[in-house]
């Protein structure tokens, strides 16, 4: 088996999730995240080809991912696109006393911000998210580990409360 | 009063949401992907005919105007016109697609890509107006000066009024049709600003 075929094997078993989770984050329109999620397959099989074992499979893998979706979203034309700073978010009022939160309404509700952020802050967001810790993700993302950590701080409590503004149940 | 339910963890909240997500979890075959490769490729390449044809219809709208020219300034002009189309497809050619290599993705960090993305972009607003416009312009004048000759309201000694006011005309368009390429040009430029400033917060960021 060629090279790029193995590791993308073993990247979609253990990735695959993660990568579909990461369009999702993209792209609001499941027939164009369909596409992204494609061209970030594409992206990877690709990519593999020049693997040199300098960084882990992880890294490799959510380095292409997210390129390549930061691309694929620049390069389509969006009638609404715009990005909510974390300023925004936090002077959002909050319409819920109930901390209970529907669990689908809070999962769209997170998407949808998620969509919103500003593109560096939204792929370190959903980096950690899928559970990596600051030093991958600085890594990844080319940061230090402080700025990465001082970032997910504030970005969780923007999010969070978020999710909890919008669409709750009594 | 009602007791209201423990909060969760805020720590755990999210990315208990985010992993809860419902995926469609479809299994991805290989020789899909080889074949979307292809397809992807495909695209590029008809991508870059689009503008080889382009180029083609000026050269030979103008190569018709060279052979039927009614004096040596639209001759002149429509060669000139030919020449700056031919340059821009090689320079198009020799620059290179603006998309990244594959392995570049992987090779850089987000926040590389970043920049590297905005640079480029950058660049081409700045460069838009050497690359794409100027070759143009000596043609194009020279075209305009050619058709005023052709009417009579230039090198025309006996020039009635009636040709004076074309003259007027074709110079006013021609001042209006140079007044867009400045616009386009200054338009561009701050975009490229905005663009810079950009580059100078990831650079900001980095740096942190």
């Amino acid at each position: 088996m060629a090279k790029e075929d193995a590791l993308f094997e073993e990247a979609v078993a253990e990735f695959g999730p993660a990568l579909e989770r990461l369009a999702r984050g993209y792209e609001a329109d499941p027939d164009k995240r369909h596409d992204l999620l494609q061209e970030i397959h594409v992206a990877l099989w690709q990519s593999f080809k020049s693997f040199d074992n300098r960084c882990s499979l992880r890294t490799w893998v959510y380095r292409v991912a997210h390129n390549r979706a930061v691309s694929y979203v620049r390069s389509i034309v969006r009638k609404d696109s715009k990005t909510v700073g974390l300023d925004t978010l936090k002077a959002m009022p909050d319409e819920s006393t109930d901390v209970d939160v529907d669990r689908n309404r809070a999962i769209e509700r997170l998407l949808a911000l998620v969509q919103q952020l500003p593109d560096l802050d939204r792929q370190i967001m959903m980096l950690h998210m899928e559970g990596l810790d600051a030093v991958s993700i600085a890594e990844i993302a080319g940061l230090s580990s402080v700025n990465v950590g001082t970032k997910i701080h504030r970005l969780k409590k923007a999010l969070i409360h978020g999710v909890r503004k919008g669409g709750s149940d009594v | 009063m009602s007791e209201k339910p423990p909060m969760n963890n805020p720590e755990d909240e999210l990315a208990g949401l985010w992993r809860d997500q419902k995926l469609e979890g479809n299994k991805v075959a290989l020789e899909a992907i080889r074949k979307k490769t292809g397809k992807f490729e495909r695209a590029i390449r008809n991508r870059n005919l689009m503008e080889y044809v382009a180029a083609a219809v000026v050269v030979a709208g103008f190569g018709r105007t060279i052979l039927h020219a009614e004096n040596n300034f639209v001759r002149a002009g429509s060669v000139l016109v030919v020449a700056a189309a031919i340059y821009i497809v090689y320079a198009l050619h020799t620059r290179g697609s603006s998309r990244h290599l594959p392995g570049d993705a992987a090779r850089m960090t987000l926040v590389q890509f970043h920049r590297s993305s905005l640079e480029r972009q950058r660049n081409l607003l700045e460069d838009i107006w050497r690359w794409y416009i100027l070759p143009f312009v000596p043609g194009l004048l020279l075209n305009m000066v050619g058709f005023a000759v052709r009417d009579g309201a230039l090198l025309n000694p006996d020039r009635t009024p009636a040709q004076a006011r074309h003259g007027l005309n074709i110079a006013t368009f021609t001042l209006f049709m140079f007044g867009f390429f400045f616009l386009v040009a200054a338009l561009n430029k701050r975009a490229a600003r905005r663009l810079q400033r950009k580059i100078n917060e990831l650079d900001a960021e980095e740096r942190q």
